[in-house]
């Protein structure tokens, strides 16, 4: 009862096609003619950690960025897949160390507890600041 | 994939995306390979992102940032960040930024449908002046608007509130924040007459129980979501339940994740309400001592018509009769509509019953972005205050805020259409005549009546009766719900639209004059976070080419307009800072306008709860939690000890609530069905939102290379059954329609989120992807804010 009838919206559709064909026209919505970037799928590196190549940080003191697939790996209340490997940086393949968890991970600064064997809860969830890289350079779709 | 089709895949990947993304980078991985602490100048200031608000250290090199880390003395972050806050040395460098104000023309005159062109300041500021006077001519001083931020600094907010209700004398302010937090507001105004939550995140700590309520804090909130595994961590018997109409993140730290049917929050939390009485676990004295019950106006419509208006008819009741209201909402009730077993919400109900138990519920969008935003955040509030579980470390409802300074801009500033700075509205004549006071002006300056909330704001501009809209520090035009509608609108002649900005974006694209925007440390600012903390910063770089701050440009159209006087102060009583750099709005006004409109700011919350320190301490901290009553912050509000405001041997004072013996409201609020519901022919729930990586619409964040390689596109997440239902896996292409718009996207089948079956997730960042051509423009009826998480769609391959 509150939404347009289904007629008025075939007219309201077509009514769009056209004010947007219009503007395309006078280059409004994509400017100077530029190829507008379409929607895409989101692929992730698919070696398993120990194959993958590090990443250069973005600057000094950046959290190291995720090279390899992080598939079937999980960070739980009962355990974190990530620390396995990360916590020591063991030796996983001939030549690829992973990268060891510095000292600051062990230091609560709101507590000021420190930890000798566990990463302290603040850091624990290793996602929110390390991050998969995808294979994809930015490309944003927008132009004036 | 095999080695050599991986290869080959790269390669023509890179190839085809190298013609599209060609020189839009400065280049991000610039790596800075001095030393950090020799090398650098740092000064502290909060996180241009969420309402979390950590504390950054930044640090600067020949004009230029290099680097950021935690800032290990503020008590919000403790050294702690996230990918966004770490990426913050970049967002300011994109390729792309805009340095020079453009007016759109054609043949070298402004033209709607010409092209926008570079020109001079003056010249871009000339045209806005005549179009705003010629608006005012025409259609009154109403048909002139202003659409802010949660993201502009609060003298931003301060300066367009007065601007706009002292100067222009038009109630037509609005800002973004009405679509992420006016739910919150109205729920802390109806349950204890004053707004933002009574907590701060030390009561984190001391929590054992935590209840997600619709809220992806893992992912939209992680450097608070890190406190709680913390706890988590540190107290086995701590434990996290999250109530949710999607799998998510959050779930993988949680004792357990509860499924519901969206909508139906309403009934789950009345449920638990009835089971608390039900079991005895309610608190009778502290009802008895500081809670009143009320019960307002049911079946109260969805705003979907222009000019929905709304009345609340709010009813005093006495327990028994809300006892009796409640206990429709019978175990088997709710489970029947929420899908919530009766084995959980008696859980739930013990969990919020048991006096053992410190118990914080958080909530966000998925409570303020709801049809009954108001009525949820009600009901939250009310498990709360049955229990007498409020405002106690460790104990509290706490409202988790989007935006930087949604709080400290928006709900503080009240740069609403109907309200004053400090909670007061234009509506009342005594909060309008002490506004007239502190900005010296006559009295009856301040216009009476609210016009325009934000969705009624661009349906006015639709309808022809709003002819100028500026937006600042938004993008309303890939935020909007509805949007085909307001798109067409903002693009009809007689429409003229102001878009102030650091890069191009999909507003900018309707835009017929652009103003470029200094951004961030560029300028020097001041956010208000979610637990009231004010924090200040320092102007540390110049902003590119002839980027001007908002306020800057604020200033300068008063000018234009003639109203220049509402910003001149005494230039003796605030000389320009000389120990760091003077941003642009202060050296243009020959002194310091930033501090000026600060001590004039304060007056307002003065004396009545809203308390804030002189100008100068907040450079000095890491921010100050309001009211600071003789230098000193308030980390519990309302209870004695801790809060100034509460009288000697009260306890507990819920003194927002003057009119009611400073007692809070227990709102009876029914269940009601969303808007729109799925059917037979839009057979899918439509969920929008954000995914960790993205700030809002993806302006800032997809210019940083880090964060767009870590999450490039938005995708359609379902879940596996509807997948094989449909005929769809990962990587296949559908699209996504509603009555009102569609999009074409890719799928994922699982993923980080994994909706319930028959419901649909899309995050709203990505500019390809305008998911709000499909969302439904239904909002609550008494916050306004719009409900970007429900409206029915219909999934096809394409």
């Amino acid at each position: 009862m509150i939404f347009a009838k289904k007629s008025n919206l075939f007219f309201l559709s077509f009514l769009s096609i056209l004010v947007v064909s219009t503007f395309l026209s006078y280059g409004v919505l994509l400017g100077n003619g530029e190829a507008i970037s379409q929607p895409g799928m989101n692929t992730y590196p698919t070696s398993p950690p120990g194959q993958a190549k590090k990443l250069e940080r973005p600057y000094l003191g950046a959290p190291p960025l995720i090279p390899h697939s992080v598939e079937g790996l999980g960070i739980t209340r009962s355990g974190n897949d990530c620390l396995a490997c990360h916590s020591e940086g063991i030796e996983i393949e001939r030549g690829h160390i992973a990268t060891k968890v510095p000292p600051s991970h062990y230091v609560n600064e709101y507590t000021g507890q420190q930890m000798k064997e566990q990463v302290i809860g603040a850091r624990y969830n290793c996602i929110q600041c390390h991050v998969i890289q995808s294979e994809e350079e930015p490309s944003v779709s927008l132009k004036r | 994939m095999s080695n050599i089709t991986r290869r080959k895949f790269i390669r023509q990947s890179s190839l085809a995306l190298c013609t599209l993304g060609a020189g839009l980078y400065l280049n991000p991985y610039e790596v800075f390979a001095g030393d950090p602490e020799k090398d650098l100048l740092w000064d502290k200031a909060p996180c241009r992102f969420c309402g979390t608000g950590c504390s950054v250290l930044v640090g600067v090199k020949d004009g230029k940032i290099m680097a950021v880390k935690g800032d290990s003395q503020s008590s919000v972050n403790r050294g702690t960040l996230c990918i966004k806050g770490y990426s913050l040395p970049f967002i300011q460098y994109g390729k792309d930024r805009l340095t020079r104000p453009l007016v759109r023309k054609r043949n070298g005159h402004y033209d709607k449908r010409g092209e926008l062109t570079e020109t001079s300041w003056d010249e871009a500021m000339a045209l806005v002046a005549t179009k705003a006077q010629e608006a005012i001519k025409e259609k009154g001083p109403t048909s002139l608007a202003m659409f802010g931020s949660g993201q502009w600094t609060i003298w931003e907010g301060y300066a367009a509130a007065k601007l706009w209700k002292g100067g222009l004398r038009s109630n037509s302010l609005e800002v973004n924040a009405r679509h992420c937090m006016a739910s919150a507001v109205a729920g802390f105004m109806t349950s204890f007459g004053m707004d933002e939550p009574m907590g701060t995140y030390e009561d984190f700590l001391e929590a054992d129980a935590f209840v997600l309520w619709g809220a992806n804090m893992a992912e939209m909130h992680p450097i608070l979501f890190s406190k709680v595994t913390d706890r988590l961590l540190s107290n086995k018997d701590a434990l996290l339940i999250n109530l949710t109409t999607l799998s998510n993140r959050s779930s993988q730290m949680a004792a357990k994740e509860i499924l519901f049917k969206p909508q139906s929050d309403l009934a789950i939390a009345n449920g638990i309400a009835n089971l608390l009485i039900k079991k005895g676990l309610i608190n009778e004295p502290f009802l008895h001592k500081h809670v009143l019950f009320k019960k307002g106006k049911e079946n109260i419509g969805y705003g979907l018509e222009d000019k929905f208006t709304f009345e609340e008819d709010a009813k005093t009741i006495d327990f028994e009769t809300y006892k009796k209201y409640v206990s429709r909402y019978t175990p088997e009730y709710v489970e029947g509509i929420s899908g919530v077993s009766i084995s959980d919400l008696n859980h739930l109900a013990q969990i919020y019953g048991d006096p053992k138990l410190k118990v914080i519920s958080f909530w966000t969008m998925g409570v303020n972005q709801h049809t009954r935003g108001t009525w949820m955040n009600n009901l939250i509030n009310n498990l709360h205050l049955l229990t007498g579980r409020i405002c106690e470390p460790g104990n509290q409802p706490y409202s988790l805020t989007g935006q930087p300074s949604a709080c400290g801009t928006c709900r503080e500033v009240g740069t609403f259409t109907h309200r004053l700075p400090a909670d007061m509205v234009v509506t009342n004549p005594e909060h309008r005549a002490v506004s007239e006071k502190i900005w010296k002006l006559p009295q009856g300056t301040i216009p009476t009546k609210p016009t325009y909330h934000a969705v009624e704001m661009v349906r006015a501009l639709d309808r022809g009766e709003i002819s100028v809209f500026w937006s600042m520090t938004a993008n309303p035009f890939q935020d909007y719900p509805n949007l085909n509608r307001y798109k067409e609108g903002a693009l009809k002649e007689g429409r003229f639209i102001i878009v102030s900005d650091v890069y191009p974006t999909r507003s900018t694209e309707v835009a017929d004059v652009v103003l470029p925007s200094a951004m961030w440390v560029e300028k020097e600012g001041a956010f208000g976070n979610a637990e009231r903390r004010t924090h200040f910063w320092k102007k540390m770089v110049d902003a590119p080419g002839e980027s001007k701050s908002d306020l800057w440009q604020i200033v300068e159209f008063a000018r234009r307009m003639g109203l220049g006087k509402l910003f001149e102060y005494p230039k003796s009583d605030h000389p320009i800072p000389s120990g760091h750099k003077a941003s642009d709005a202060s050296e243009s006004a020959g002194f310091y306008i930033e501090k000026a409109l600060w001590e004039e700011y304060r007056q307002f919350g003065m004396h009545h709860g809203h308390d804030l320190a002189p100008f100068d301490l907040y450079h000095k901290t890491r921010g100050l939690r309001w009211p600071v009553v003789n230098g000193k912050e308030t980390l519990i509000r309302y209870r004695e000890g801790s809060d100034p405001y509460v009288e000697k041997g009260k306890g507990l004072q819920f003194y927002g609530n003057k009119k009611e013996k400073d007692r809070a409201i227990v709102w009876f609020r029914p269940y009601e069905a969303a808007a729109e519901q799925p059917d037979a022919e839009y057979p899918f729930w439509l969920c929008t939102g954000r995914v960790l990586e993205h700030w809002h619409s993806g302006t800032m964040s997809r210019r940083v290379r880090a964060l767009y390689k870590a999450y490039p596109h938005a995708t359609a997440n379902i879940h596996p059954k509807d997948g094989q239902k449909l005929g769809l896996k990962s990587g296949d292409r559908a699209r996504i329609s509603s009555r009102r718009g569609e999009v074409v996207l890719f799928v994922e089948v699982g993923g980080r989120v994994t909706p319930q079956e028959g419901m649909v997730y899309v995050p709203w960042f990505d500019e390809k992807v305008m998911i709000n051509k499909v969302t439904l423009d239904a909002f609550c009826p008494i916050s306004k804010q719009a409900d970007f998480k429900k409206c029915a769609v219909r999934i096809e391959k394409v």
